[in-house]
Formats: C-alpha cells, structure tokens, sequence
C-alpha cells in the first residue's frame, strides 16, 4: 500500500514539476532575426525597401555577368567546374544553377534567376506594405513606393529578357511577352508616382525600363515615345563599394580583373572605330592585353578596362540606352542621328549618311549597341531578340558548346512549383 | 632523482590526504593476482569487489598491469568476492579471512564477448544487466583496445569495432575528426550523427569545428577526451534502444564512460606514446600532370618529383606523434579518486599542421553515507589545433599538388595557386579550451528505492582563426584578394547543459520482480560567437583585425531547449525472462507552434533461454551446443529535430542600398514542423559454441521513419531563399548485424583468437509527399533522394556509345535509355544522349549505385605467447557505394589530362558536357589493415629499476596496407590509389571522403595516413 501510494504522490509531483518548468526551460532568443510577424511595424519598411532595391542591384550585375558568358562576351578562364558551363551552355549544369547573392569575392558560380526573382519578390513585398501605411507612418512614402515599382519593373523586364519562360510567385508558367507586359505596367505605374512625387532620377529610370520593354514587346512607337523623354546627362546606375560584403562590390571587376577569373573573348578585343583595321581603338569597348595567362594558366588574359574598381558603378538606365532603343525603333534619319549623338558622346567620329536601310540598319544598330553596352548585360538580349547565332564547336578547353540559347527555367523552379509537376 | 622523490613520496602524501582514518580492527588483507585463462597473461583493469547483502559493494579493488590487486581492511569472516571486466567472464570466488591475515586469491578469467552479467547504463533507466535489456548495447573496453593498437583518439578507439557503427575519416590532418555513423543513415536532411554522453551528461561531440577545411573537415570535439581516461564506451544504436532519450537520439546514442578510484592504494599510471605518420607513395600517388608545349608535343610532369628535384619539395614529412599521460587512482571506503593529465604533441605531414593537447581529468566519488554516493566529474582540455588545409585552395597543399601544371613553374614551382614557401604562412587555427563537469548523485533510501540526479555543464570556449599575413609585392598575387593580408576571427562560446533524474522503485509480485523507473531530463545548449574579419594589412607586422583596412564583423546566437520526462515498466521472471514497457514524452524549442508535444513508446524483451530448465531439458544437445542463449526483441520510437529555428518565417539584417539597414527574407519557416520520428524493430539473439570457445551476437533491426524532415527548396519565384523544412517523408532502413569471436587456441603458453564483425544495411525511399519523385541531394541533379530507391543514390546519363569529329566535338551520343518499373534501372534500349541535336526522347539519368556505406566488414586475430607477448592485426572496410572524386573533373576543365589535351576519348567528351562527375565517379569499397601491433607485458624483473610494478610496451601500426578495393580488387595497390573507368584518372584512397550526412563527392582532401606509435606504459 505504501508503495502504491509513494509511486502515486511520485507520478503527480513529477508531472507538475515537469510541466512547469518546460515553458521556461523551452524558452529561446533568436536576437538574430525578425519574425514575419513584426513586420506590420511601419518603422521597418524602409529597411524592407532598402534590402529589396540591394537584392535587384545584386541581380543586375548577377544578370550582366552570366549574360555576359552566355552571350559570348567573355571566355571561362578559370578553372572552377561551377563557372564552366556558363561559357559552353551546358544544359543540365545552367536548369541546376539557380544562383544566388550569397557569393564571394571568390565565386566563380553564376546564374541570374533567383537574384532577380528574390529582387521581384522583395520590391512587390515592400511595395504592398507600403501601401498599407499612411505618409505620416513612413517618411518618404510615395517616393518609395514609386522606386519599388521602377525596380521591380527591372526585375521583370531581365527575367523576361533571359528567360526561355518565367512564373511569379510560385504561380503558372509564363510567356516572356506576359513578362514585359508585367514589366511595363510597373514602369508605367513608377511613372505615374515618380511624376507625383517629382523624382526625375526614377521618372527617367522608369522611362528606359519602359521603353526596353516595349522594344521587347515589338512596340516600337511606345518605346521611341518613352526614350525621347530621357535627358542627356541621364543614367541610374547600380551603385557599388569596395570592401566589406562582395555583393556591394562590382562583380564584373571582381570576375575580370580582381580575380582573372574571366577573359574578353576574341571578338571583343582590338575593336577599331568602325571595325576598321588601322583606325583608332574603339573607347566604347576598352579591353587591355593583360599579356599573361588568366587564373586558369591556360586562357590568355584579356580584360575589360569599363569598371576599373570594386566600386565602380554599373549603369542599369541611360541616356545613351535611350537613344539608342529610340534608333532601333524608329530607324531612318532620326534613328541614325541618335546614332550619332551617342558616338559624339563617347567622342567616336561620326558616321556619315545616308543612313542604311533594312538589315543593314539593323546591324548597324546592333553592332553600336555591343560596342557601348559592352558588359551591361545587353548583348544577351539582344542576341534573343534577334535570333543571333550562338558560338558552336569547342571551347578552348574542350568541351562542346550546346545548342542552349535563352535560358531554360532552373530545375528548383519546375520541380518545386506545383504549377509544373 | 627529482622524479624518484616525486614518485615515491607523491603517493604517499595523497594516500595520506584521502585515506583518513580507516576501520583497522578485526580485519585483515587480500591480494592477489588476475590472468588471462589462455596464455596467462596478467589482466589490468579488472574489478575486484567485496559483496556484502544484497549484493551490496562493501570494498572493491582494480588489478594493475601486472594484474596484482590488493583489498585492505576486509572485514574478517567469509568474504565473497567478485572479479569483473569488460571481455571477460565474470567469476566469483568466496574465501575465509582471519583478522590480521594476507590472504592470497588468484582469480584466472575467460575472454567472453558475451556478457550477460555485465552492468550496462545506456538507455536502461537505470544501471541494469546485460540479461535484462532486449536491445544490443555494444560495450567497447577502451584500456584493452588502448593496451593493444594504441589508437590517438577517441574516434580511433571506437574504430568499427562493432557491427553496425563505421567511422568515415574526412582528412588525414592531425587534429581534424571523422564521422561517426550508426547503422548508415535514416533521414534525408537532418544529423545522421549519434548523441554523446560522457559519464550521464551530454556532451559537444561535433567532428568540423574551427576553420573549414577542404571536405568539411575541422577540428573535432570528441576526439578532445583523452582516450587514456576511458574505460569503456557504450553504444546503443536506434531507436529502439534509445527511446529514453526522446528527441535527438534516433541515430544512437554514444556513451562515454570515464575511469574511477577504486578501494586501494594510491596506484601511478604512466603512458607515453612515440610515434610517427606519413602519407604514403606521394611520388606515385600524385601521377602526371600533361600538359603541351609550344610546339604542341605532349609533355608531363610529377610535380611531387619535380619539387624535390627543384629543391622545393619534399612537400610531405614524416609527422612525429608524441604523448604523455600519468594518472593517480585509488580510494578507500568513503572517498575514491582518478586523477589524471596528459599532454599530446602531434605533428601531421606537413610540419605546421600541429595538435598540441593537454588533458586533465578529476573523478571523485564520495560515500557520504550508506544511502548516499556522488560523483564529481572534472574534465579539463586545452587545445591548440594548427590545421594544414584551407577552405581557400591557394594555400592548400594537396591543392596545389593536385593541381599543378608546367605553366606555372616559372611562378609558382609547378604549384596550382602559390609556391611551396607560402603555404605555411596561413594560419589556420582551432584553439578551444573547454571544461566538462558533472556531478551524480545515487541515493538509496531503501533498497527497492535508488535515485540517480546528474548535473552537468560541457562549455567550450572556442578561439578559430585563419590568418593571411601581409605578402611582398611579389607574392601577394598568389593569394589574390588576401595577398596584402586577411584575418578572420571567430570566438565562440559554446555550453551544453543536462539535468537527468532517475529513479527506480523495485519491487515483488508473486514470482515476479518488477521495477519502475522514472525519469525527467532537461538540455540545453547554447551558440554564442562573435566573429570579426578584415582584409589588408598596412604593414607585415600587422596581423589584428583592428589593423586591416575594411572591417567586418558578426554576432551569433542560437540555442535549443529539450525537456523530456519518461516512465518505464520492467518486469523480470526468474532473472531469466524480462518485459519492458516505457513511454517518453519530449518537447522541443524547435518545435513549431502549432505542435504540442512528442511521445515516443518501448517495448522489449529478452529471454535467457539457456538458464530456463525447460530448454536444457527439452534442447538436450542442442543446449549444450549452445551453452549461454539469449533472445532478444525490442521495439521502440525515438526522434530526430529540426533545426532551431526552421518553424518560423524570419528575416534578417542586410547592408541595403547606399549602406542603409536592410531586412531580407532568410528562412520560409513551418508552423507546423515536428521532429522525425523513427520506429524500429530490432530482434536478435547472442549465444555461445563449442564449450563457449566462440561467442556469436546476432541482430536485425528494421527501421521506419515518418514525418521525414525534407528541405524542400522553395521556388524562387516564391522569394525567400533556401528551403522550407516539412514533414513530408516516409524512409525504411533495415540491416543485419553479426559479431563473432572464437578462441581457436587456448593453452598454457598460446592462445589464437579471432574475430569479426559485418553489418549489411539498407534503406528506401518511401515516399516523398504528393507529387515529389524525388529530390536532388548533391550537385547538378546527380545524387537524389528518389522514392523506390536508396538516399541520396547516384543517378547519371550511361553513355554507351559516341562519335567524335576529328577535332573533338561530338557529333552523336548513345546512352542507355533506363528500364525497370522506375525506367530509370541499367539496361534499358539505346537513347539518344543529351548532347547536341537529337532526335526522339533523350536517354535519362539512370540508377548507378547508392552514394552511403551498406556495409562493414571487421576481422580481427590476436596471438598470445607466453604469458606476455601479444600480436594483433586488425582489418576493416565498408563498401557498396559509390563515390565522386570532383577533383578529377577540375583537371580536366584546367586541361592537366591527357584525354582532354587530345580530344579524343569520346566517353569522356560526352560525360564533360552532359554529366560531368560520372567521369570521376568510383566503387568506393575497400579493406584496409587498420590496425598491427606487438604489445609485450613487462615483468616486474623489467621494471624494478624503475621504481615500478609493471608495465607494458606496444608497437601498434595503423592505416599500413589497403588490401582490397572495389574497383581493383585485390591487385590494388598498397597505398590505396585505384582508378576511375573514364580516361585513366585516380584516386588516392577510396576511403577519403567530405563530412557531412550524405556525403558523396569531395575534391583535395588529404587522404588518411599511416603510422606507428610505441607506446610505454609503467604502474606504480
């Protein structure tokens, strides 16, 4: 009975003693993070804001890079396996390689994807909160809500421009026109709040963005209409610093000369004015002959002399983009002028005229854009938009350029989104 | 002289400060000494305890290395006495002791592996008998193994020498730990290590700490015990077994037990250990580079070769290993006392990877009272840890070795990133010192009423550094962005809390006795770290953090709360048939909140059928045949959590645009998550032939695992990055586990036994939630979890056939194109591979092999002559997986191999483009001689001009000779390099391996080493 009545009185003091203390015992910081649920404190959204509009510079100069490789601007001169596939459009390797801004000064890794879905992500998140609060709330607000919307808009337009086929919001697939036509109504809403609040820098930002995405949607008059606003002295750029976090250094500069890891491939260097053997050297495009071997010790180094620093600034809209989407879409003596303008610009001599017509134009306008959006994240684009062959045969180091041209939806995306299964 | 006044007087001085006053009257003296039956080698380390009613302990002595003991102040009178040690039959003897007499009473025990008798306490709820537990608790004796190969570490001592648990070594660093894998692997995601214990309270047993090295690879907290303070180890091995320790333990649970005083004199122990260890054949091993010339000729190189003839080599050393340990131990009635310290100086293959070690240890147990016993644990570890890798490869050496090419003479020597000279200027250190304390208190107000409260506290503080001094113009270029300097510096707090309480109320019904045991136990552990980091140092000199020109800085906190409370129900019939029932109930801070709590239900059984007359009666001569039978069964759930925070949705701090504060989304979060749970069922019987000559221990155990943790990654279309952590899988393990050990010889003079241990295992997929077939576990798609098939298998495109251009581009490919249920087995019909333009469906990536260990083969024999000289020879392995060595297919991409340089291996110009690591993929099983010794049993002829008893002299060899591989059988070479089936290349040693749970590729890690330590031993 004794016993009985000891393992009873034991079990109940046990029980109690167990019970109150777990809650205590249980209890944990985490002085590290904020909790989703906090973030309905108006306090916090420019920092919200702040962080999205870094995550898009990140995936801009993520965009110039791997677009840049994809496109045939620079060879793989390293000798990192995850940096290979980019240059030789290794199917497989590219759907794997998502990439990412957790990167070093180090990384050779690219991929554009998810910064920029991150980047989207972000700007819709801190836009819609803001939305929520009242001025007095927020200091500011109105002009933040309308940079969210001029670089979310240039996070749809990249997606749109790289991608074989894009989705939102772990939602359906899409078309990359329902991508510049999400783009353009972002460009068109920042437009209309940038004008509100009188902010030129995101008025003119969002008037390039515009514009590119119309040329994109084949909507030429739009896109001449949007650039001819943009003033001379115009350009937005990515801003970067050098020290501290490798994401807020060019990565351009990190790839190509920081660390040697990426060589101007050969149609890049020794441009002349005009491609004219003899004449001066293009300034649009200034590749030096580092005349040694790049970090692999097999690829000769040739390197991009347009960001010379982890802190060089890298343009996402200019004036010069403008004119020269505003050539492309109306063509003819205008076109050609504006060709011009941005060659006195860069004190290239001037064409003369008349100016070509046809295909002739086209190349002409092509090939002014590769020369001065050399290592903007352009060429990549253009090369999609214009069905431009893709380099074939064997890289340098051997292995066989695939048929791979816009990039294919990362393998995360498709086996993740229930939209695709 | 010194050393003799401090050896004899010493003793004396702590005799005197523990002894006190002891009962002198009506006493008198026994002594004697422990041998082994066959041979008659003298047997330290056994137990001899003077019993009292009950059963109760009233002295108790341990033999010494020459196997004398002696019991003093013995009550006069019958007295009954026990011998124990681990691996060996226990024996009792009872003898009659006049007052004031010496009585002499030999004992000669019976190696067993099979001990029904033993006293285990790992997952009991109690300390119980082997008899009564209806799981398989391994027991490892660690003085024994320590006295036979002289292993370094703790992770060394555990070896494989039980079925069922392998050690998978990361690097051959000093300093650097191995991973600890209990019956392979069951879960997709989370830790697949097992929890430690060290005396009742957990401890930090993590094997990567410090600076990452090439493979994951770091310093490794278990291996900070002094082996040479462990007397034995325990391991129970799922969950099962390891029910009472809830949440956390559905890998197994490790238990370290530390040496004790006993009831005698003050007794000195002195160990030293020399040695050495040494990569081997790196000549060889390091095969050619190729490379062309200006004039397109082929060319090659051994760079190894090349840096000796050129005066920068050779790059790898013999490494000197070197120890000193001496402990003092002894007690009387009321107070017993084990103190020790050691110290460790070991040197890897090159001169700057360094382990310097010092161990202290104080063990006091006090009789307060008849009722009342408590033992203080003390552990005390300072650690000074120089690794020789470096997560950045331009310092590493294997690196540079694997890597190099002719191009580079000129700047570098050959080497890929930096001139052998450099290397050592980063520093790479993992200092920690650490203290483990514990306290146990029994108290037994009744004899049917004991209760055990642990407290404990693990707290390591961890000083991690990597340090890139200031290089001169000149060779700064090598170390790119830390050429002009770098430091990073990470000092971290780390404590590991346990509060354990037990008790067992024992009681009688009719024929039965019953115990009820109850337990609550709370732990906690506690990250705290602060890391500073900072490029660019003005001036060479400069080597702080404060003195580099960009500064960065982190702090980290995360801790983790358990709370689990348990009731268990034994009922014993006969001290031969016991049933088992308990039930524990966990909760968990990584629980999410909409989960309450986790129950985790035990039953088991085993039978000691050979004890039940009606089995001698019925079995006849199978019984005899037999001798001791027990059957065993248990079934049990056990638990596995998240990480601390994957319940909720977070965001955290980021440097925004123009430098303003940020917050980005970090972690997508589960309300909802819960803990693994793994349910297993484990059947198995242990039993003895030929007049117990051989002793045989069977297991099968089959495991489920429900509300498997899955990272499945988040789309990024969704926004946050990562995964998000959901109870979505259902896995199956299963494995048979079979130990044996037969004394083929057992005479006067000679005595041969042998051994082995083999462990098969296996695991499946089940299932993966709505929709998933699978998911990708390593790079590029190739290691998957896929349901219908193992964790983490292999899958790759099989080319079977290609046709290459003159210059090398691949016009067409053939690859299998999957068969089977799945269509996704070998076999299938030709498909087109990927590659190019191609017509009708591409060829899949079909099935190729399991990426983890499914099984482990152990053999060991031991010959003793005389009664004092011992040899000892031990092989293992694991194999039946497959592994990927990624530094294969990075010399290919640098265009060091000569396929590649030609262009005209067509296998290998398709895997480069469409599956790139099935070209430096490989069977990874192997046999290995672990383990060769000659240990000799000094007389006290030896030793008495030493002042001492005994002693004892090994020579142990480990790691000497690969025997067998799977992809060269036996004709492989002795260093263990084999090769891989595309274009030639090879591997070092098919054992290497990254750390981490399901690990399959790894690039530069340094492979194991061989080595030889003697070790000498001397009692006092």
């Amino acid at each position: 009975m004794s016993h009985r009545l000891t393992h009873r009185s034991m079990l109940v003091a046990f029980a109690l003693i167990g019970l109150a203390a777990c809650d205590k015992i249980l209890d944990v910081e985490n002085p590290g993070s904020v909790p989703a649920e906090s973030l309905s404190d108006p306090t916090l959204a420019p920092a919200l804001a702040a962080a999205a509009m870094q995550t898009l510079q990140c995936g801009v100069i993520q965009y110039a890079a791997t677009a840049a490789m994809l496109s045939g601007e620079y060879l793989n001169a390293n000798g990192f396996v995850d940096n290979h596939p980019w240059e030789w459009r290794g199917v497989t390797e590219i759907k794997s390689a998502p990439g990412n801004c957790n990167y070093g000064r180090g990384t050779t890794a690219m991929g554009y994807y998810t910064p920029l879905q991150q980047a989207r992500f972000q700007l819709d998140d801190a836009f819609n909160r803001l939305e929520k609060f009242t001025d007095a709330q927020v200091p500011s607000r109105l002009l933040l809500m309308a940079t969210m919307r001029a670089y979310g808009g240039y996070a749809d337009l990249l997606l749109g421009e790289g991608m074989c086929e894009m989705t939102m919001d772990n939602g359906p697939k899409m078309t990359r026109a329902e991508v510049f036509t999400a783009a353009e109504g972002r460009f068109t809403d920042a437009i209309d709040r940038a004008t509100a609040v009188n902010d030129q820098s995101i008025l003119n930002m969002a008037r390039v963005g515009r514009a590119r995405a119309r040329l994109n949607l084949k909507n030429l008059a739009g896109a001449a209409s949007d650039a001819n606003l943009v003033p001379t002295t115009f350009v937005r750029n990515a801003e970067f610093t050098e020290g501290g976090a490798a994401q807020r250094e060019n990565r351009i500069f990190n790839l190509t000369i920081r660390n040697e890891y990426l060589s101007v491939s050969i149609p890049y260097r020794n441009l002349t004015v005009n491609g004219v053997a003899g004449n001066v050297a293009d300034p649009r495009v200034k590749v030096k002959d580092a005349a040694k071997k790049a970090n692999d010790g097999v690829t000769p180094l040739f390197q991009q002399q347009k960001f010379l620093a982890g802190n060089s600034n890298h343009p996402i809209a200019s004036w010069a983009e403008a004119q020269l989407i505003y050539a492309e879409a109306v063509g003819g003596q205008a076109g050609f002028d504006a060709i011009n303008r941005v060659r006195t610009a860069n004190a290239v001599p001037t064409l003369a005229g008349p100016p070509p017509t046809g295909q002739a134009y086209t190349d002409l306008v092509l090939e002014e854009r590769r020369r001065q959006l050399f290592s903007e994240g352009q060429r990549y684009g253009d090369m999609l938009r214009y069905n431009l062959p893709f380099v074939k045969g064997l890289t340098l180091k051997g292995n066989t350029y695939s048929d791979l041209t816009c990039t294919p939806l990362p393998d995360v995306e498709t086996r993740n989104n229930p939209n695709f299964k | 002289m010194v050393y003799r006044i401090v050896a004899r007087w010493m003793p004396l001085m702590v005799a005197a400060f523990f002894v006190g006053a002891a009962a002198h009257a009506q006493t008198g003296r026994i002594t004697g000494v422990v041998t082994d039956t066959a041979g008659g080698r003298p047997i330290e380390g056994v137990t001899i305890t003077v019993v009292g009613d009950g059963n109760r302990t009233l002295a108790s002595a341990r033999s010494d290395a020459t196997g004398r003991y002696t019991l003093g102040a013995v009550n006069a009178g019958t007295v009954q006495l026990h011998a124990r040690m681990l691996g060996y039959a226990a024996k009792d003897r009872t003898v009659s002791l006049a007052s004031g007499q010496t009585l002499t009473a030999d004992f000669m025990l019976a190696q067993r592996s099979i001990q029904l008798d033993q006293v285990v306490v790992t997952g009991t709820g109690g300390a119980v008998e082997r008899r009564a537990v209806g799981n398989v608790i391994e027991t490892i004796n660690a003085s024994e193994v320590m006295k036979t190969s002289a292993p370094r570490s703790v992770e060394q001592l555990i070896g494989a020498r039980t079925p069922g648990v392998v050690i998978l070594p990361a690097t051959g660093q000093v300093g650097t730990g191995a991973q600890i894998r209990v019956r392979s692997v069951g879960s997709l995601s989370l830790s697949t290590d097992p929890i430690v214990y060290i005396d009742g309270v957990r401890m930090d047993a993590n094997t990567s700490r410090g600076p990452a090295q090439r493979g994951g690879a770091g310093a490794s907290r278990l291996n900070d015990i002094n082996p040479e303070d462990i007397e034995s180890i325990e391991i129970i091995k799922g969950p099962a077994a390891a029910t009472l320790y809830g949440t956390e333990a559905s890998n197994g649970v490790v238990q370290i037990i530390t040496k004790r005083g006993s009831n005698s004199t003050p007794h000195w122990d002195f160990t030293t250990r020399q040695g050495t260890n040494w990569l081997a054949n790196p000549e060889g091993r390091a095969g050619t580079l190729w490379s062309k010339n200006a004039a397109g000729q082929l060319e090659t190189l051994n760079l190894y070769r090349y840096a000796i003839d050129s005066g920068a080599g050779p790059i790898f050393h013999n490494g000197k290993n070197q120890g000193y340990s001496a402990n003092l131990h002894g007690g009387n009635d009321i107070t017993r006392y084990y103190l020790s310290a050691g110290y460790d100086d070991d040197q890897g293959v090159v001169a700057w990877n360094t382990d310097k070690k010092f161990a202290g240890r104080a063990n006091i147990d006090i009789e307060a009272n008849k009722k009342l016993r408590i033992e203080g644990n003390l552990g005390f570890i300072r650690d000074r840890i120089r690794l020789a890798q470096n997560g950045s490869i331009n310092p590493d050496p294997f690196s540079n070795l694997v890597w190099g090419r002719r191009s580079l003479i000129p700047t570098t020597g050959g080497f890929g990133f930096a001139p052998a000279d450099l290397w050592d200027d980063v520093e790479d250190r993992a200092d920690v010192d650490r203290m483990t304390s514990s306290m146990t208190a029994r108290f037994e107000p009744a004899t049917w009423f004991t209760n055990r409260l642990a407290v404990g506290l693990d707290v390591n503080s961890e000083n991690n550094s990597t340090l890139y001094p200031r290089e001169t113009a000149a060779n700064a270029t090598f170390y790119g962005s830390n050429g002009l300097g770098a430091k990073s510096v990470e000092r971290a707090s780390r404590n590991f809390l346990t509060l354990d309480y037990s008790g067992n109320v024992k009681y009688g019904l009719r024929s039965f006795d019953l115990t009820t045991a109850m337990g609550f136990q709370a732990y906690r552990s506690e990250l705290s770290n602060i890391s500073a980091s900072g490029t660019t140092f003005p001036a060479s000199p400069i080597t702080t953090v404060s003195g580099t020109t960009t500064k960065n800085a982190t702090e980290g906190y995360v801790a983790n709360a358990t709370v689990g409370l348990f009731v268990q129900q034994e009922l014993a019939w006969q001290n031969r048939l016991f049933l088992t029932a308990a039930l524990r109930a966990d909760d968990n801070s990584a629980f999410g909140k909409e989960y309450s709590a986790a129950y985790y239900p035990k039953v088991s059984a085993s039978w000691v059928l050979s004890e039940d007359p009606m089995w001698t009666k019925k079995a006849g001569a199978v019984a005899r045949a037999l001798g001791d039978l027990r059957l065993r069964g248990a079934f049990g759930a056990a638990g596995a959590q998240p990480g601390t925070f994957d319940a909720a949705r977070l965001y955290t701090s980021s440097v925004g645009y123009q430098n303003a504060g940020g917050l980005v989304p970090s972690s997508f979060g589960n309300p909802q998550l819960k803990p693994e749970r793994s349910t297993e069922l484990e059947l198995g019987f242990e039993t003895s032939l030929l007049n117990r000559r051989m002793d045989v221990s069977y297991t099968n155990f089959r495991r489920s695992v429900t509300d498997a943790i899955v990272n499945v990654p988040v789309p990024p279309s969704v926004g946050f990055p990562g995964s998000q952590v959901v109870n979505i899988g259902h896995l199956s393990t299963w494995g048979n586990e079979l130990s044996v050990n037969f004394r083929v010889l057992q005479g006067r003079r000679v005595a041969w036994d042998v051994g082995t241990q083999l462990a098969n295992n296996g695991n499946r997929v089940d299932d993966l939630g709505s929709g998933n077939d699978f998911l990708t576990v390593g790079g590029g798609g190739l290691a998957q979890a896929r349901v219908g098939y193992g964790i983490a298998d292999f899958f790759f495109y099989k080319v079977r056939s290609a046709v290459l251009s003159p210059t090398g581009v691949v016009q067409s490919a053939i690859c299998d194109g999957g068969t089977g249920k799945s269509g996704l087995e070998q076999g299938g019909p030709d498909a087109p591979c990927p590659i190019g333009t191609y017509t009708g469906t591409a060829a899949p990536r079909v099935y190729w092999g399991h990426t983890q260990p499914t099984w482990q083969q152990g053999y060991n024999t031991q010959v003793t002559l005389w009664d004092n000289l011992r040899f000892y020879a031990r092989v293992d392995g694991n194999g039946g997986h497959w592994q990927s060595d990624t530094e294969i297919r990075a010399l290919h991409n640098q265009g060091s191999t000569k396929a590649v340089i030609e262009q005209n291996d067509p296998f290998l110009q398709v895997y480069r483009t469409i599956d790139t690591d099935a070209a430096s993929t490989y069977q990874a099983g192997f046999l290995k001689l672990r383990e060769l010794s000659a240990s000799y049993t000094l007389k006290p002829s030896h030793v008495a001009k030493l002042g001492a008893a005994g002693g004892s002299v090994t020579l142990a060899g480990r790691n000497l000779s690969m025997l067998w591989t799977a992809e060269q059988g036996w004709n492989t070479s002795r260093d263990g390099e084999i090769y891989v089936d595309v274009a030639g290349q090879h591997v070092w040693d098919p054992e290497i391996r990254a750390l981490g749970s399901l690990a399959n590729g790894f690039q530069t890690i340094m492979p194991p080493t061989q080595s030889f330590v003697m070790t000498f031993r001397l009692t006092y």
